[in-house]
């Protein structure tokens, strides 16, 4: 008795599901960001923020995030000393 | 001028590729152009079957590939519609026996003789699939309206985009007008909203592929069936006409109407 089922449905109707599932898989499959590459991102933003601030290498993070608007690289970077480096000009 | 190469892939197996790739050549080839249909699924064939040329079979394309067959002697033409010929795959060896520069090669000879060359994928993204996918000037995407095939499709999309090919277009198959009016099966809108891609064709869920496939008659033989108008008018997008996308009817029996009806008391139409 489908049409029963629908007529009193609670759940959405399963292509609804199937999209929306299908949508946050197709997001996952695309994001091509391979651990090997955040690493070498890593170490780019460690060279080059150390030329000006002392930072918490091991305490580092990054991360990706997507929603609506795309995907996003996301850096917590720890302070340990900011040092006059600006100044001297290297 | 040289043919068109348009390449016949999906990612997930027992989508229809094979039955797309026959189709397409019939349908092409009742139009006037020369065809030829290579089926690139080693060790596997099954588009001889299909267009029921399997009993004339000699050489195949590893035959060719190794040179003990000249082209000419491997390919095999339709006595019901000479202009169409296939290129049978062989069934006794793997997808490395062929590689993608041999591939390349194969299909400029072809391309010399015909307007079309259709190219008939294997499942995958590994050898077979980049066999299939190096001498494509043209790529189709074949998908069922199911969540583990679309996703595979994207896959697939994703690689002729690395692999620097145009943007492939769209078959939507075996779709079941009937379920995606009850929503329980993602629309064709869905499917193109998800992989952003053009659409070049419909096939509906059809009995007559099937029984087809028994005879070794493709339905674009005679376009009667639903499926057979469907790749007919697939090849007429092929060749360039803008033949508008039909609403397919939900063939299903008085009963279902009334339960439709029951659902929906404002009559016809729904979401
Ligand atoms: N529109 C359709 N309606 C009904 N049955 C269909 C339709 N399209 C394909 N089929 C059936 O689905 C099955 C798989 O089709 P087909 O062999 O063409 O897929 P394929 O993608 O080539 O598979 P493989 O990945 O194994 O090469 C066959 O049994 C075929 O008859
Ligand atoms: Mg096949």
């Amino acid at each position: 008795m489908r049409w029963f089922d629908s007529l009193f449905r609670r759940n959405p109707p399963s292509a609804q599901i199937a999209k929306s599932r299908l949508k946050v898989a197709i997001q996952i499959d695309r994001n091509n960001l391979s651990p090997e590459l955040i690493n070498m991102i890593q170490d780019d933003i460690v060279r080059a923020i150390s030329q000006r601030i002392d930072i918490d290498r091991d305490g580092m993070k990054i991360s990706t995030e997507r929603d609506e608007g795309g995907q996003r690289l996301i850096a917590d970077i720890p302070i340990k000393a900011v040092r006059a480096k600006a100044a001297s000009g290297e | 001028m040289a043919g068109t190469v348009i390449t016949i892939t999906s990612g997930k197996g027992g989508v229809g590729k094979t039955t797309t790739t026959a189709n397409l050549g019939v349908a092409l080839a009742r139009r006037g152009k020369r065809v030829a249909c290579i089926d690139a699924d080693i060790g596997l064939r099954n588009l001889d079957v299909i267009l029921g040329l399997e009993n004339r079979i000699v050489y195949d394309i590893v035959d060719v590939v190794e040179g003990r067959a000249r082209l000419r002697q491997a390919l095999i033409r339709d006595k019901r519609l000479p202009e169409l010929q296939m290129l049978p795959a062989a069934q006794t060896r793997d997808k490395t026996a062929v590689n993608p520069q041999q591939m390349l090669k194969l299909a400029d000879d072809l391309r010399a003789e015909t307007d079309f060359v259709l190219i008939d994928s294997p499942a995958g993204i590994e050898h077979g699939f980049k066999n299939a996918l190096a001498p494509a000037e043209r790529v189709i995407i074949v998908t069922t309206p199911e969540v583990s095939a679309v996703r595979d499709a994207d896959r697939i999309i994703g690689m002729v985009e690395a692999a620097e090919k145009p943007k492939p277009q769209l078959i939507l198959n075996r779709l079941r007008p009937g379920m995606v009016k009850r929503q329980e099966m993602m629309s064709t809108e869905d499917v193109i909203e998800i992989l952003a891609i053009d659409l070049v064709g419909i096939v509906p869920e059809d009995e007559m592929i099937i029984t087809s496939a028994n005879r070794g008659s493709p339905v674009a033989f005679d376009e009667k069936s639903q499926a057979g108008q469907a790749y007919g008018r697939i090849a007429q997008r092929i060749l360039g006409q803008d033949v508008p996308f039909p609403v397919f009817d939900d063939n299903t029996g008085i009963l279902k109407r009334f339960q439709s009806w029951f659902r929906n008391p404002n009559g016809g139409g729904g979401a």
